[in-house]
């Protein structure tokens, strides 16, 4: 039993060298790539992403209309859909209850979808516009672009916003037993203590699915802003950020578990 | 290892419906659907409020069976 324990052992330490071996491997072929394509395609892809840049800072307003009014519309669609499923939801038999209850979380999510991207999208769009640097250079037409773009972004986040306080109210019209104010800054406590085990349950399993996805992504986040500081000097923010996240993430979570061992102890 | 319910059964013959069993537990309508449909293993607590409420045993609503117990 020992052997095979020491031999599953002797497994894992290998696997995890091969696969620190594999992250060494695509390093070196990163590196051999960038080296030896020469100073100038490096510059190339640099100089093609300043391009893109450029280009939405100089339609920003027309980029925010467009990516805005498709995630309005998404919003929007599903919103009806609830509404509708909603309805009818209140009077269904045992089978049309649980088929309609899968259709409202699909449409559900699709709305959170939507809006998240929508508010994220509108930030990225403002971005390479939104310095001081570039402000103060521009002629007072195109700074009054900016500014009407300004406008753009804080008007589709604020419709945003309140699409996910429209959609708390729908949720709570349609399960009357869900409390919570969407607008506190304790909103989620008092949503997660109105639900019952089986929907905890659900909550919990998404969150840390959730949690290991993180995991995965900010290291791989960090990685890639650090390759791309040393390749096109991005900056040393660009890694703290993803770093910090992941040191955050993962401290949080035993934060979280000691904390909740320690509450057993007490009782 | 599976759970089996007849919690459907116990209901229909106390003639309520999946919102009022739940309010009578005091969990949503939607966790009654899903422990009736057996998507849901109850904790131990709704189990037994469950069997209180049909007035049985949480024998006579839940089996437990292991998994090849049958063949």
């Amino acid at each position: 039993m020992n052997k095979g324990k020491s031999k599953k052992k002797m497994n894992s330490y290998l696997k995890m060298v091969l696969i620190m071996l594999a992250g060494g491997v695509v390093g070196g072929i990163f590196g051999f790539v960038t080296s030896y394509s020469g100073e100038n395609s490096i510059a190339a892809i640099g100089h093609g992403m300043n391009v893109f840049l450029l280009a939405v800072r100089d339609h920003t307003v027309l980029l925010e209309c467009i990516c805005g009014a498709i995630c309005i519309m998404i919003c929007e669609i599903h919103f009806g859909k609830m509404k509708r499923m909603g309805s009818q939801i209140q009077d269904a038999e045992d089978e049309e209850y649980h088929e309609l209850q899968y259709h409202i979380e699909v449409s559900s999510s699709w709305g959170m979808i939507a809006s998240t991207v929508g508010t994220v999208l509108m930030m990225l769009i403002i971005s390479p516009g939104y310095s001081m640097k570039y402000i103060e250079s521009q002629s007072d037409g195109e700074t009054g672009m900016f500014l009407a773009g300004l406008v753009v972004f804080m008007g589709m986040v604020v419709y945003f916003g309140m699409w996910q306080v429209r959609y708390v109210k729908l949720v709570q019209r349609i399960y009357p037993e869900k409390k919570g104010d969407p607008a506190s800054m304790k909103f989620q406590e008092q949503w997660l203590a109105s639900c019952d085990e089986a929907e905890k349950e659900e909550i919990y399993e998404a969150s840390y699915k959730t949690y290991l996805l993180t995991g995965k992504v900010l290291p791989v986040c960090t990685l890639i802003a650090m390759l791309l500081h040393m390749v096109w000097n991005t900056g040393v923010l660009a890694i703290i950020i993803p770093a910090f996240l992941w040191i955050l993430s993962a401290s949080n979570y035993c934060h979280c578990c000691v904390t909740k061992k320690s509450e057993k102890l007490a009782r | 290892m599976a759970l089996e319910n007849r919690l459907k059964e116990h209901r229909a013959r106390l003639g309520i419906n999946q919102a009022d069993m739940g309010k009578l537990a005091g969990v949503s309508r939607q966790t009654i659907s899903l422990i009736e449909r057996g998507d849901y293993s109850p904790s131990v607590t709704l189990a037994l409020k469950l069997a209180k409420i049909c007035q049985v045993t949480v024998e006579d609503i839940f089996t437990y069976t292991e998994d090849g117990e049958d063949e």
